[in-house]
């Protein structure tokens, strides 16, 4: 067998499935954390811990949704640790003060109209329950379907159909409920 | 149509899961109805701006670091899978790209051993350029096979394990065989090494079934034009 056929046969590695989704990932994490240092630890060990049963890569159909359903489910059981230590989330909490201030330059002169109605929607998403933010996250900003959906939160379409009703009118009542939003502001 | 049956279809309509007749049928009942109308463009707006919140991207080289990390995971496996390396695996990496040293270690957990003895006294040379791997090949020799134990090493602040930055603890469960046991260790020197002046161990802990014996490597440095020399010293252990 010539060697140019040798590669053509060749069976992709696990580093060959997997790279070409660990920035995708990040950003799935990073929209669960809002932590880049947080996300970037759960994507790397979320892939390393699927390297240790990385057979089963090769036997995914849908490896997109198959590998958010295993991060959904490394984040859950990081949330849930992190919960149980005192320390961590003293952590957490400055981290995620220092670097959305960063970030964001939350100074309101800084800001234009629209910057500052994306800061609104954004903080009132993050208000959410952790289920009615978590079905916005995966339907309506990373786009999988519901039956996608449903197969990572492991939850029935129905129930997820209702819950993302309720989510969006959770959003849309916080987001008119907020005062001084742009619209109520008055003009001097 | 009417009102109360488009605000119930909104979200279908918006995502796009309506039938086609459905979704003309909506359609045509919002062409009339400025109310409705303007409740999807502002539900569709919003599933806009939702899209539009901005997300601070991965540090640089963050792909780099996992694939690095799978790579050392590779070799964390091989540990895993035979308990330390096999001696082909030895004789492998004595011949290829990377120079290994060998400091060799008398270990047991026999109550009757008060000492364990370093069985390889001689000082070892590794000169280290910040940022690129060196092996330093450990060897264990066992006098009978103990079965899950914990194997830990400890490094000083100014030494990594590749694959595994910024961590100065690793920690795996292993098995040793009678006989010799080998552990490559692909250490990397950090920047801060130059500077540093106080003695430095690295350590190989391995416990089993309450117990526990240290291995320590003591590091003599000295910064060079090239980068920075270690001298790799087995020790005797402390239990």
């Amino acid at each position: 067998m010539s060697i140019l056929n040798a590669l053509k046969f060749r069976r992709p590695s696990f580093e060959d499935l997997i790279q070409p989704h660990l920035k995708g990932m990040y950003y799935q994490a990073y929209r669960l954390l809002k932590n880049q240092s947080d996300a970037e630890d759960l994507v790397q060990d979320f892939t390393l811990r699927l390297y240790k049963n990385k057979a089963k890569l090769h036997e995914v159909e849908h490896l997109q949704s198959w590998l958010y359903k295993g991060l959904y489910r490394q984040f859950l059981n990081f949330i849930r640790d992190n919960n149980n230590n005192p320390l961590n989330n003293r952590d957490d909490t400055e981290d995620n003060d220092l670097e959305s201030s960063a970030y964001h330059g939350y100074s309101p002169e800084l800001l234009t109209e629209q910057e500052m109605e994306l800061s609104r929607v954004e903080n009132a998403l993050s208000e959410l329950s952790q289920n009615h933010h978590h079905i916005i996250i995966m339907h309506d900003i990373e786009g999988f379907t519901l039956a996608e959906v449903a197969e990572i939160m492991d939850t029935p379409i129905g129930t997820l159909k209702s819950r993302l009703h309720r989510a969006r009118a959770n959003l849309k009542h916080k987001l008119v409920m907020e005062p001084l939003s742009p619209n109520q502001c008055v003009k001097s | 149509m009417n009102c109360a049956q488009t605000r119930q279809q909104l979200y279908d309509y918006i995502d796009g899961n309506l039938e086609p007749l459905h979704e003309q049928a909506l359609e045509q009942h919002i062409s009339g109805c400025e109310h409705c109308k303007s409740l999807i463009e502002q539900e569709s707006k919003l599933k806009d701006q939702l899209k539009t919140i901005p997300v601070v991207g991965p540090s640089m080289g963050f792909e780099q670091r996992i694939m690095a990390k799978l790579e050392s995971e590779k070799t964390a496996r091989q540990i895993g899978e035979h308990g330390f390396m096999t001696q082909s695996w030895f004789a492998a990496a004595m011949g290829g790209a990377f120079m290994v040293f060998v400091m060799s270690w008398f270990v047991s957990f026999d109550n009757q051993v008060t000492t364990t003895t370093p069985t390889t006294l001689s000082a070892v040379t590794v000169e280290l350029i910040p940022n690129q791997i060196q092996k330093v090949n450990l060897a264990f020799n066992s006098p009978s096979i103990i079965d899950k134990a914990m194997f830990r090493i400890i490094l000083p602040a100014n030494v990594e394990i590749s694959g595994h930055k910024g961590k100065r603890e690793l920690q795996w469960a292993a098995s040793l065989k009678q006989g010799t046991n080998n552990l490559a260790l692909p250490l990397v020197a950090t920047e801060l090494l130059a500077n540093e002046k106080s003695e430095q161990f690295i350590t190989a802990r391995i416990s089993h079934e309450g117990k526990s014996r240290d291995f320590k490597i003591k590091i003599v440095s000295k910064a060079l034009q090239s980068g920075l020399q270690m001298e790799l010293v087995p020790i005797v252990v402390v239990s």
